[in-house]
């Protein structure tokens, strides 16, 4: 999985849970404030991100850092570099 | 010309001045007089009656207050008008939404004239008096609570005809665009199958403005806006809900704001 098809999943996620425009979903789109999503929001985004990449999400020092969709992007990175992202 | 704008700067200085001289005494009188006078009967209502009873009535009262501070201690200064877009709605116990301008805001829910508890923040409840009444009274603070928790009581309040208003922006906005909406309420909403009705309130931002107890004279409009029926948002998402309540009552302050509006 290149690094554009997990930037168009992640996006995919939002558009398909969330029904955020496109347009909206840049890397520089800070979560809570320019895209609205709140904490119950976050446990909605954890378990669709797990679905459709086929991820664990777990507990980390990481996930609260988060701040931007870019974040995102990155720690999905982050974890298919460590092996936990499969093609599924 | 520049004369006439001098004098009616300083008209308006000289009706905020006296505005906030008469209002903060008799505010303080009135609270004070009627916690006083009404304590010992609430008490012993909750005694020989019940806790429901007592409950219905010192939220009423609550509401007759409310009405008092701002339509009796603001006048001649501040004039309020409450628009129902829906006058002859009889609607259930609901879960109200409304946009957070000032610390006025609590009390001008006093307008929608029903028994109602308020979501709030954890430090209105550390004001003498106002918050020992919010607690006894069961207004719910959001921050001390698991959602799982906030879930149960708004449940048990509006399954006993008690509708709930909350802010559901946490804090005051700075300008006329509402920030982003928390979305524990519409949840609770889908969950209790309750309707959600918008309240957008506009003109209050200077009574008294953000990060100052200074009340200037104004208009303060309140407009309750069209219901959103369970049935026609039960199969949304909390996120679609909670981001349409906020579309409607931001177009509703861009209307009456023009001006400024983005």
């Amino acid at each position: 999985m290149t690094e554009e098809q997990i930037k168009k999943m992640v996006n995919e996620v939002f558009e398909e849970s969330f029904e955020i425009a496109p347009e909206r979903l840049k890397p520089e789109a800070k979560i809570f404030d320019d895209l609205g999503l709140d904490s119950l929001d976050i446990v909605d985004l954890v378990v669709a991100l797990q679905k459709k990449l086929k991820v664990q999400i777990r507990e980390d020092e990481r996930v609260r850092q988060i701040r931007t969709l870019g974040d995102i992007y990155n720690f999905i990175l982050a974890l298919k570099s460590e092996g936990y992202v499969s093609r599924g | 010309m520049f004369r006439g704008a001098d004098v009616t700067a300083k008209l308006h200085h000289l009706k905020k001045i006296l505005f906030n001289l008469t209002f903060y005494p008799l505010f303080i009188i009135v609270t004070v007089g009627m916690f006083s006078i009404l304590v010992l009967p609430a008490l012993l209502i909750w005694l020989v009656i019940g806790e429901r009873p007592a409950m219905r009535i010192t939220r009423w009262l609550i509401v007759v207050y409310g009405v008092i501070v701002c339509r009796g201690l603001t006048f001649p200064f501040v004039k309020i008008k409450f628009e129902d877009s829906e006058p002859d709605a009889r609607l259930p116990a609901c879960i109200y939404v409304c946009n957070h301008r000032s610390s006025s805001d609590a009390f001008l829910m006093a307008f929608l004239k029903r028994e109602l508890i308020q979501v709030v923040n954890n430090w209105p409840f550390k004001i003498p008096i106002l918050g020992w009444v919010a607690r006894f009274s069961g207004y719910l603070s959001i921050r001390t609570m698991p959602f799982e928790e906030f879930l149960k009581k708004g449940k048990k309040l509006l399954a006993e005809g008690v509708s709930i208003v909350t802010f559901p922006e946490g804090s005051r906005s700075l300008d006329q665009n509402l920030r982003q909406f928390n979305g524990a309420v519409f949840r609770l909403a889908q969950i209790a199958q309750v309707p959600i009705v918008p309240i957008c309130l506009s003109g209050n931002q200077m009574v008294p403005e953000k990060g100052s107890n200074i009340l200037h004279p104004g208009n303060i409009r309140i407009s309750k806006l069209k219901t959103f029926k369970w049935e026609y948002f039960k199969d949304w998402t909390p996120f679609k809900l909670k981001n349409a309540a906020r579309e409607t009552i931001q177009n509703k302050v861009n209307e009456l704001e023009p001006v400024n509006a983005n």
